[in-house]
């Protein structure tokens, strides 16, 4: 991963699928439209995240900023950030 | 080559999500997108385990024989009862339903589904008190404040938060989650409940005091109680008087309201907390029940515009008779009047009480089933169909009654009819033996 | 040729108003299910000597089929313990009088004479389920009224005075939905009622919340979109304020609105609007207590201009179930009565309301309404005003042969006027009314005049060479009989023989056999560019407006259409294309 602040971490083993945080996340709800409107996303590039196979998936973590918008809708907590101090 | 294919629908529960994406190598299911963990699963497994097709028990032992001999022997089964059940309905299409109630109605048969033991009440409510519904997409639009009153999607129907409810930002409601209010009433701390703005942990079955303290209050009675439920009457007041900040307010309930204590009298109270809060404070009011499996609704509407009747429609005089607590399957079963079963698309194996399920092993039980289920132990002849959703077409209802069509996705196993063929293929047979009997 | 499919009418009185025939002895020769000059003496012969014999009737507004009557069936159980029938070698079972099951529709209605049938308001969101139910409706033909009045995307293309866009998405929408007709429903009130139950659009100007369009816009909008297209029947619309004392100044209002847009279709319809159960719309007085009929005016308005048809949507007393898209009406039906109430809203379209509701002749309102149903129909010419109840919301389609009677006869009309509460003749000017109906003339309001409005009467409707074959045959004798002495009622209520395309369907009030007949689904073509156009602006607002994807929105031709006739209507030109030459076509 880039050396960013904060980085997304997943654990599968304990995601629903739901699609909470796909839907809620403001990056993937302003780049593609589905999303806002509740759909699973149609240009993968341009989100974050998506459901595949049942269970939370990262596809572009360059593109979080870290908000933890994702985190707070998890009831489960299977998406959190990692945050990586640099000094 | 892995083959994408858009826009399909699960055929898992009540939310009927239609942006699946599957993927499909070979004719073989090897991924999914969007779907959640079950419909996921459901895919997944769809091409393992299935059921041998098709089998009839001879000497106690399901033995394989042609499809022609398994639909004789459905058939011969059928004409011979005087009173055959036609019991599950919901995990099928609604044009086989349509054949169904056919069926029955050739046979004098009872035909239930399994609303009988989930939203049933539900049902007698709305035949008491009427109710104001809506479909997902005006939740969506215009909801500010959602209750879920007895139910858990986050476990049962895990995209019906982000999908419909909560998190899509709507066309009023453009924030998403921060437009809406989300209120959960459940005895236990669910994974929906920690989502949740307030969360009012009632205690048990006592759901129904709750929506009359709900009442009192807007009725501008004075709550004599110190607490209802377990929460303090002062707390109540308070919630009723956050409920009436909003604009427009949907109940989604479950079967936590539906098979609780009271049974149709809590849902009774909860449409007439609706209608009054359209009625005096103005907020626009609506509810859903949720309904579990993808066509449960369908079975209703599909029995219902066939016969007249909703569920538990008894044909034995020739015209459709409908008494719930008579002729609804469980009834029937307890008291023994069966004597021939057809089960399509349900699992009573893990449903259904031990006396009835006892009842079920002394009777003919024709089975159509794609897995291998509990109920084979006691079957007596068994179609593997293709699965409806995955390897047929066919219309399935939402929990909202709006229809969508499912999509054939992977190529069905050899051998393996749709629903729809293997019960016209009984009624055909049923009606020449019949008609050989006249 | 067999002679099996020869039919010969011998010696009936024959109606035919389309073709001017009124009362004459002839024979009508059938083959192949349609009409011909002359059939070959093998031809199976039906003896109609004395009997009258008149083109299948034809029902230009009921609610039958659809979420809203399912929902409908759903609660209330009690009306089909009302009346049940067993099955038979050739009929299902079923029962009920208000919401009878869609088999049991069927059945009656051939019984009544009629061969053909409309579903008066589908939401597009729920057609599949209409046309699933169609699918299983015996005897009778069928199509479906397709819901526009409060469509956020009509309104959207108002907004932006796009009404090309508009006129392609009007065709787009009934071709992928399997809908005949554009209906209007309290265009925009309920979209404001969605918001809050006591909102409304009150008149023709009053905008809708949000979107800041006004019904009249609407109405005109969707009139001249549905010209463009030349669809085989006008907008068939459902006014604002229905059941509001003092309602008929917004009737008159928005019946002016599409005086003036040119006729687009040669489907031999000459109305523009067809205007519908306009009993409910035509109230005097500022409240309940200065209630009267108005029906005088709106007749008038009706009779001077051509551009209008209506249906009555007349009251009959007794049990009924008001079901309407118009949810506001059924609210405050909702709170007159605490009745049950179903009420349900669609995503982005159009909303239902759903009430039982009992007509009393001890009731001053509903007495007047009754009157005010036959007002309208005795003083109108019966080419433009056709005998409806709005099944089941003024009353049950099987009593429809006591509003007959009450026509044919002022003694059996004044009878039940003076048993009804006084206000019936106070309040109303039906007891000024001399006027009877002739049998030709009820033959006119029940068959020819809808047949005209609704754009069949090029195939059905009368007994010229190449229609299809549906014929009523009833044990009346209006030559001879006095039906205004003695309107014989019974008779109405049953025919002698209905024949369906050739067939005999019934037979001294049996069902003798039950076809399925197709439905009829209007494909309206536009310019392919501004076609494409639309639908990709509809597929980026759909991730938006609703909860399903555009592409599981449509609906699938080959599994709900396979069994429909197409109307195939270019630039104006109406044709019909039966589901059998499809097949072929498909074939080659």
């Amino acid at each position: 991963m880039d050396n960013k602040l904060y980085n997304l971490v997943t654990k599968e083993e304990k995601c629903y699928g739901c699609g909470n945080c796909v839907v809620a996340c403001p990056v993937n709800a302003y780049n593609d439209p589905a999303v806002a409107g509740g759909k699973g996303p149609e240009q993968l590039d341009k989100v974050i995240m998506c459901v595949e196979n049942g269970v939370i998936k990262i596809l572009n973590m360059g593109l979080c900023k870290g908000c933890g918008t994702c985190i707070e809708e998890c009831p489960d907590g299977a998406i959190g950030l990692e945050v990586n101090y640099t000094t | 080559m892995i083959e994408e294919k858009e826009n399909i629908v699960c055929p898992f529960c009540g939310c009927l999500c239609d942006d699946g994406v599957v993927k499909v190598e070979d004719n073989k299911i090897v991924g999914t997108r969007n779907l959640c963990r079950i419909g996921h699963k459901k895919f997944e497994s769809a091409q393992h385990g299935r059921a041998e097709s098709p089998r009839i028990r001879k000497n106690g032992e399901l033995v394989p024989v042609t499809l022609e001999e398994a639909f004789d022997k459905a058939a011969e089964i059928l004409v011979n009862a005087e009173r055959p059940l036609f019991y599950g309905w919901s995990a099928t299409c609604a044009e086989a339903t349509q054949v169904g109630c056919e069926l029955t109605e050739a046979c004098r048969g009872i035909i239930d589904c399994t609303a009988t033991i989930c939203h049933a009440p539900s049902i007698e409510a709305i035949q008491d008190q009427g109710a104001p519904l809506s479909t997902l997409g005006e939740v969506m639009n215009r909801a500010d404040l959602i209750l879920y009153w007895g139910c858990n999607p986050m476990h049962a129907h895990p995209r019906h938060m982000s999908r419909y409810s909560v998190y899509p930002r709507g066309f009023f409601r453009k924030r998403g989650r921060k437009s809406r209010t989300i209120m959960v009433f459940d005895p236990r701390r669910t994974d929906t409940a920690k989502l949740a703005d307030l969360h009012v942990q009632i205690s048990p079955a006592s759901d129904h005091m709750l929506v009359h303290t709900f009442r009192e209050i807007l009725n501008s009675y004075d709550v004599t109680h110190e607490t209802v439920a377990g929460i303090p009457a002062d707390a109540i007041r308070e919630t009723m008087e956050a409920m009436a900040q909003h604009q427009w307010c949907i109940l989604f309930f479950g079967m936590g309201l539906t098979q609780q204590m009271g049974k149709d009298r809590n849902i009774d109270v909860a449409i007439q907390l609706m209608h009054e809060l359209n009625k005096y404070i103005g907020i626009r009011t609506t509810l859903m029940p949720m309904r579990g499996h993808f066509n449960v609704a369908g079975a209703n509407i599909t029995i219902c515009s066939e016969t007249g009747y909703p569920f538990a429609v008894d044909f034995s005089r020739g015209y459709p008779r409908y008494l719930p607590g008579e002729t609804s399957a469980m009834d029937v079963l307890y008291r023994g009047e069966v004597d021939a079963m057809l089960n399509i698309g349900a699992n009573p194996g893990t449903s259904f009480s031990n006396r009835a399920l006892s009842h079920m092993a002394k009777i003919p039980l024709i089975n159509i089933e794609p897995h291998n289920q509990q109920l084979l132990q006691i079957s007596d002849v068994v179609f593997s169909p293709a699965m409806v959703g995955i390897e047929c077409e066919g219309t399935a209802y939402r929990m909202d009654n709006v229809p969508i069509k499912l999509r054939k996705v992977v190529e069905p196993p050899e051998n393996r009819l749709p629903d729809v063929v293997i019960l016209t293929e009984i009624l055909k047979r049923v009606k020449e033996l019949k008609g050989k009997g006249a | 040729m067999t002679t099996e499919t020869e039919l010969l009418i011998k010696n009936g009185i024959v109606y035919d108003p389309i073709n001017n025939v009124d009362g004459e002895v002839r024979d009508i020769c059938i083959r192949d299910g349609k009409i011909v000059d002359s059939v070959s003496a093998e031809a199976k012969v039906i003896d109609a000597t004395g009997k009258a014999v008149t083109p299948g009737k034809v029902e230009c507004h009921s609610h039958m089929v659809g979420i809203t009557p399912t929902s409908a069936r759903i609660m209330r159980p009690e009306d089909i313990r009302t009346r049940v029938s067993a099955s038979t070698d050739v009929r299902r079972a079923g029962g009920g009088r208000t919401v009878p099951n869609t088999w049991e529709l069927g059945y009656e209605y051939a019984k009544l004479g009629f061969t053909r049938a409309y579903e008066a308001a589908v939401t597009p969101l729920y057609s599949k389920e209409a046309i699933l139910e169609f699918n299983q409706y015996p005897i009778l033909n069928k199509g479906i009224f397709t819901l526009f009045g409060n469509n956020w995307f009509v309104m959207d293309y108002l907004k932006s005075k796009e009404q090309d866009k508009l006129t392609a998405f009007v065709s787009f929408l009934l071709k992928t939905t399997g809908g005949y007709a554009v209906k209007l429903v309290n265009p925009g009130g309920n979209e404001a009622y969605k918001w809050n139950a006591e909102w409304n659009c009150h008149h023709a100007d009053d905008p809708v919340p949000h979107f800041g369009v006004t019904p009249r816009e609407i109405i005109k909008g969707l009139c001249i979109a549905n010209e463009e297209l030349g669809l085989p029947h006008s907008i068939h619309l459902h006014t604002n304020m229905l059941g509001v004392p003092g309602n008929y100044e917004v009737t008159l209002d928005e019946l002016n609105i599409t005086k003036g847009i040119a006729v687009g279709s040669d489907s031999g319809r000459v109305q523009n609007t067809h205007i519908t159960h306009v009993q409910f719309n035509s109230f005097g007085g500022d409240e309940w207590r200065t209630f009267n009929s108005k029906a005088d005016e709106i007749a008038k308005y009706i009779n001077q201009n051509d551009h209008v048809t209506a249906d009555s949507g007349n009251v009959i007393y007794g049990d009924a179930t008001t079901m309407t898209a118009d949810s506001p009406a059924e609210w405050a039906l909702y709170k007159m009565t605490h009745n049950k109430l179903i009420s349900n809203d669609t995503e982005a379209e159009d909303g239902v309301g759903i009430i039982p509701f009992l007509y009393s002749k001890k009731s001053p309102v509903h007495s007047v309404m009754w009157a005010i149903g036959l007002e309208l129909l005795l003083l109108t010419d019966p080419w433009k005003m056709f005998v409806t109840t709005d099944h089941p919301n003024g009353g049950v389609f099987l009593d429809y042969p006591l509003i007959y009677s009450w026509l044919l006869s002022k003694k059996t009309r004044m009878e039940e006027a003076e048993s009804s509460h006084g206000w019936a003749l106070k309040r109303t000017g039906l007891g000024g009314i001399d006027k009877e109906y002739s049998f030709y003339e009820l033959v006119i309001a029940t068959v020819a005049g809808p047949a005209r409005s609704l754009g069949v009467a090029k195939r059905e409707g009368h007994f010229s060479n190449g229609a299809a074959a549906n014929v009523a045959i009833w044990d009346i004798n209006p030559l001879e009989d006095d039906l205004s002495r003695d309107p014989q009622v019974d008779k109405l209520a049953t025919t002698a023989y209905t024949i369906k395309n050739g067939e005999i369907v019934v037979k001294d009030g049996t069902v003798v056999s039950a076809p399925m007949t197709p439905l009829d689904v209007a494909h309206a073509h536009v310019d392919y560019e501004i076609q494409r156009t639309v639908e990709e602006e509809l597929k980026t607002k759909f991730k938006r407006y609703y909860t399903v994807q555009f592409e599981n929105y449509i609906v699938d031709p080959d599994l709900y259409l396979a069994k429909s006739d197409r109307i195939d209507v270019v630039s104006g030109k109406v044709h019909f294309i039966p589901y059998a030459t499809q097949t072929e076509e498909a074939v080659k």
